[in-house]
């Protein structure tokens, strides 16, 4: 990633425009439902993270300019029962679109990624990559689903899945070395959910528990 | 230091007996050598003294540092004074090494020390296994060799100070020159550290030529067949770990 140049709430109705070789790198953060579209002319090039919380979505992505290119890391964490739809147009040839869906089911509710990718007949040269992970904690519902539809030969296209608990040989490595298991859920998480890049209070109330009563 | 009496150990999931009736007992400032055939339960034992979940003390009784086993959890084995070197250390994805590094010796010292002075006072333990400083910026182990992430452990060690040091098998991933270099590192730290305890666990007698035991114990399905000094090692070197009649008896089946 790219230094982040803008900070936005990501709640509710939004589309982002990028001209023809403009650059762009935005954080966005939401607690609320959301709609994203976004369009890239030629040439241009958007990086976005977005950390969301108890939160459904939905994102199209039309890449519509030749040589455009758009990198997406969604975090999200999970009380309630959520859903993220995803939609990457390829348009033009040589268009490039790298999803990185990071998901961490708290609760025992479900969390469901849906990603298509339409990459048709004519898009030379385009790359589609994906890596999609759902951390599920308790025993909730953890879905990922990537369908990609793809009429041309000349295109890379790669995806990876993960769901489940985290990996116990890393905790009791962890752990050989004198952490706690609330410490290291803490540092597996902001690893995994890249929180490196919110500051502290940021970092506090996204990773912050929900509190009972 | 370590004593364990009569232990029997299985897996959690399917119940498999793994050690059977094991004995070791180790006291300060001594050097113990296990040697076994691959699947003799060389690496459950380092695991099972680690409180590993996967494995259940079925019989027998574990005391370290004085303590019931039982009554212990992994980090608090660690934060009593043990360390335990893998045999293959995971990758973890996301946790920086010096992230983690600074947790560690956080929960040691109950100091809190910043990057910055963390780095400086890290750097000539660096130099001394010749790993690149970058590597403490990365993800945990991402990236490195076998023998790398073995260096890796050992920089660990040196910043943790352990009075009980359990080795799975150094010796693997690193090339000739590393081991020596590794095995330098050690014995200095030995050497500055006299009390410590070490428990090697190994298949090859190569590491020995390094590290100097007081024991060597050969290890054959889940136990103890024989006990001697460095020219067990070389016994078994020579003659491999079949069973010799004398302790066939005890062995399966
Ligand atoms: N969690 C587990 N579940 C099932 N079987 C296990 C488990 N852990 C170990 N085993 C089995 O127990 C036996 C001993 O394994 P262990 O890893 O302790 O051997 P080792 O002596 O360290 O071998 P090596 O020299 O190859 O490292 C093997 O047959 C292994 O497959
Ligand atoms: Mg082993």
């Amino acid at each position: 990633m790219n230094k982040i140049k803008r900070k936005e709430k990501g709640n509710g109705i939004k589309k982002i425009h990028l001209k023809e070789r403009q650059k762009d790198c935005i954080q966005l953060l939401n607690e609320e439902n959301f709609q994203i579209e976004i369009e890239l002319e030629k040439e241009s090039l958007l990086e976005i993270s977005q950390y969301s919380k108890n939160a459904s979505g939905r994102i199209q992505i039309y890449l519509k300019g030749e040589d455009s290119k758009i990198e997406y890391h969604y975090n999200t964490v999970n009380q309630t029962e959520n859903k993220l739809k995803v939609e990457v147009f390829h348009e033009s040839p040589k268009t490039e679109s790298r999803l990185f869906l990071h998901g961490w089911n708290q609760e025992e509710q479900a969390l469901s990624f849906l990603v298509n990718v339409y990459i048709p007949k004519g898009m030379h040269g385009s790359v589609a990559q994906q890596e999609n992970r759902i951390y599920n904690e308790k025993k909730g519902k953890a879905l990922i689903e990537p369908t990609l539809f793809i009429d041309e030969f000349d295109v890379e296209a790669s995806h990876s899945s993960f769901t489940g608990p985290f990996e116990e040989t890393s905790k009791f490595y962890l752990k050989t070395r004198g952490l706690e298991e609330d410490q290291i859920n803490h540092l597996l998480l902001e690893g995994f959910l890249e929180g490196k890049e919110l500051t502290e209070e940021e970092k506090f109330h996204f990773f912050q528990k929900r509190k009972e009563g | 230091m370590l004593e364990m009496k009569h232990v029997t150990v299985e897996t959690v999931d399917i119940k498999k007996p793994i050690l059977k009736d094991f004995s070791l007992s180790i006291q300060e400032g001594e050097i113990h050598a296990i040697m076994g055939p691959n699947g003799a339960g060389k690496s459950t034992l380092s695991k099972v003294i680690f409180k590993n979940p996967n494995y259940e003390i079925k019989q027998g009784e574990i005391t370290l540092f004085d303590q019931d086993l039982k009554a212990l959890q992994t980090e608090q084995i660690a934060r009593m004074g043990a360390f335990l070197v893998l045999q293959d250390p995971p990758v973890i994805e996301g946790v920086s090494t010096s992230d983690f590094m600074r947790e560690a010796l956080y929960e040691k010292t109950k100091e809190r020390v910043n990057l910055y002075s963390f780095v400086k006072e890290i750097e000539k333990d660096c130099q001394k296994l010749s790993l690149k400083e970058e590597l403490l910026h990365q993800s945990i182990n991402q990236g490195l060799s076998g023998g790398e992430r073995k260096k890796n452990e050992l920089l660990q060690l040196l910043l943790l100070k352990p009075k009980l040091i359990v080795l799975d098998e150094l010796d693997s991933g690193l090339d000739v020159d590393s081991l020596k270099q590794v095995c330098k590192v050690f014995n200095d730290y030995l050497k500055e550290y006299p009390s410590t305890s070490v428990l090697i666990i190994t298949h090859y007698s190569r590491i020995l030529e390094y590290i100097h035991p007081d024991f060597v114990h050969k290890m054959v399905d889940g136990k103890i067949v024989q006990t001697g000094t460095i020219h067990l090692a070389k016994e078994i070197e020579k003659e491999g770990y079949q069973i010799n009649e004398h302790t066939k008896e005890q062995s399966h089946e």
